[in-house]
Parts: structure tokens; C-alpha cells; sequence
């Protein structure tokens, strides 16, 4: 069961890498499509 | 989470059962995004907007991701389960051609400098390309003997083969990577939007 929980622990980090950075891409496509307007 | 806690392991293939949850969703988020793909390419050939065009691809290489990612992961399995990464399994077999078929997609984009006449033959390209994706995922693997297990969700009678925790975590999974994948086209559309509005100002 251990084994299972360090794969949990990577995938979760992981997951959470992939939302940090949408979410701070988002906000940067967002101030450019203001800029341009 | 709780694919790694909840569900207990599989009788025979054990712990591996458990990257279904992130095979399959890839597989399908994939199919979504070819189908995607392909509807944009319509409406670029009825309205003949590069704004169109530019969802297509957007799409279709996010398709592509998900694709390698399905394939990555399809081969992790095999290992677990069959001794090897990759044994030219008729699904694995048709995964490649999939994969080759849109990667010439993208060869054929980046081999046109002209946007209108790179779009118009992108866009028929990619119609022809979705054809074979049904036939290449959900026929080819059924009329061919394959290893593949064919009765993760349904079975022949349409009726679901999982318990009612792995349903839920599975579709959880699902509706997990749909969102992802609409999130992603999203970032990628508008940015390509941008991109030729910066593009035009420059011209």
C-alpha cells in the first residue's frame, strides 16, 4: 500500500503543477486580450 | 485520489488495473478532440474564417497530447500485463497509424506558409483524417484478435462490467480530464487569437 501512496503523492503533485499553470496562463491570455482591445 | 485508495486492485492484473482511470479518459478526451477538430474544419470551409482554422488546430493538437498520452500510459500497462511495452497489438498498431496520420496533419501545416491556402487544405485533410479514427479505434481492435480488454466499461449487452465505487471514480475521472481538455482549447484559442491579431498589426 505504501508504494500506492508515493504514486498518489506524485500524481497529485503533478495534477496541481498542471492547474498552477493554466490558472497563471489564463490570467496572462486574459491581460493580453485586454491590452489588445 | 481516490483511484489510488479506494477500489481494491484488480484479481488478476492487481495494482496496474487502477491506470484505467487515466487510460481511458486520455483515449477518449482524444477522440473528442479529433471530432473537434474536424467540425472547426467544416465551418472554415462554409464561412472561410482563419479564426476557424485556428481552433482546428488548436484542437487537434491537444487531440495529439492526449493521444501519446493515452499511448504512453497503454504501454505502461502492456509492460505490467503482458511483458513488454509494446508488442504491435492490432490497438496498439491502429494508436500509431492514429498517430502518424496527425502527425503528417502537422507536417502538412507547418509545410504551407500561405494562411489561407495552409487553412483550406488543413481543413480537408483533417475531415479525412476523422474518418479513420472510428475505424481505427473502435472497429480495427474488435474484428482483429487483440489482447486489449474490450469489456472495461460496457459488455455485449451494453450493460456496465464495474462495481459502483470504480463507476464513480471512473466517470469522476472522466469528467476530470472534459474539463481539462475544454480549459486547455480555451487558454490555446485565445492565445492563437492574439497571436494573428498581432500578426495582422505587424502587416
Amino acid at each position: 500500500m505504501d508504494g500506492n501512496y508515493v504514486v498518489m503523492t506524485v500524481t497529485l503533485v503533478i495534477w496541481l503543477g498542471i492547474f498552477v499553470y493554466l490558472l497563471k496562463l489564463d490570467k496572462k491570455v486574459k491581460q493580453l486580450e485586454e491590452k489588445i482591445k | 485520489m481516490f483511484s489510488f485508495i479506494e477500489p481494491a486492485p484488480q484479481k488478476i492484473i492487481g495494482e496496474a488495473s487502477r491506470i484505467f482511470y487515466y487510460h481511458i479518459p486520455q483515449a477518449w478526451i482524444s477522440v473528442i478532440a479529433f471530432a473537434m477538430s474536424m467540425i472547426y474544419s467544416i465551418r472554415f470551409l462554409k464561412k472561410r474564417s482563419l479564426d476557424e482554422d485556428d481552433k482546428a488546430a488548436a484542437t487537434a493538437g491537444l487531440g495529439f497530447m492526449f493521444c501519446l498520452l493515452a499511448a504512453v500510459t497503454g504501454a505502461i500497462f502492456a509492460k505490467v500485463t503482458w511483458g513488454s511495452f509494446w508488442n504491435w497489438d492490432p490497438r496498439e498498431t491502429s494508436i500509431f497509424i492514429l498517430l502518424l496520420i496527425y502527425g503528417a496533419y502537422f507536417a502538412l501545416r507547418g509545410a504551407i506558409a500561405e494562411d489561407e491556402k495552409r487553412a483550406a487544405l488543413s481543413a480537408v485533410y483533417a475531415i479525412f483524417a476523422f474518418i479513420t479514427v472510428p475505424f481505427l479505434i473502435f472497429v480495427v481492435p474488435r474484428i482483429v484478435p487483440s489482447l486489449h480488454p474490450s469489456d472495461s466499461i460496457v459488455n455485449e449487452d451494453m450493460k456496465f462490467t464495474m462495481g459502483p465505487s470504480v463507476r464513480t471514480i471512473f466517470f469522476s475521472s472522466l469528467i476530470v480530464f472534459t474539463a481539462v481538455y475544454f480549459w486547455l482549447f480555451n487558454i490555446t484559442r485565445r492565445a492563437l487569437k492574439i497571436k494573428r491579431h498581432l500578426l495582422n498589426e505587424d502587416k
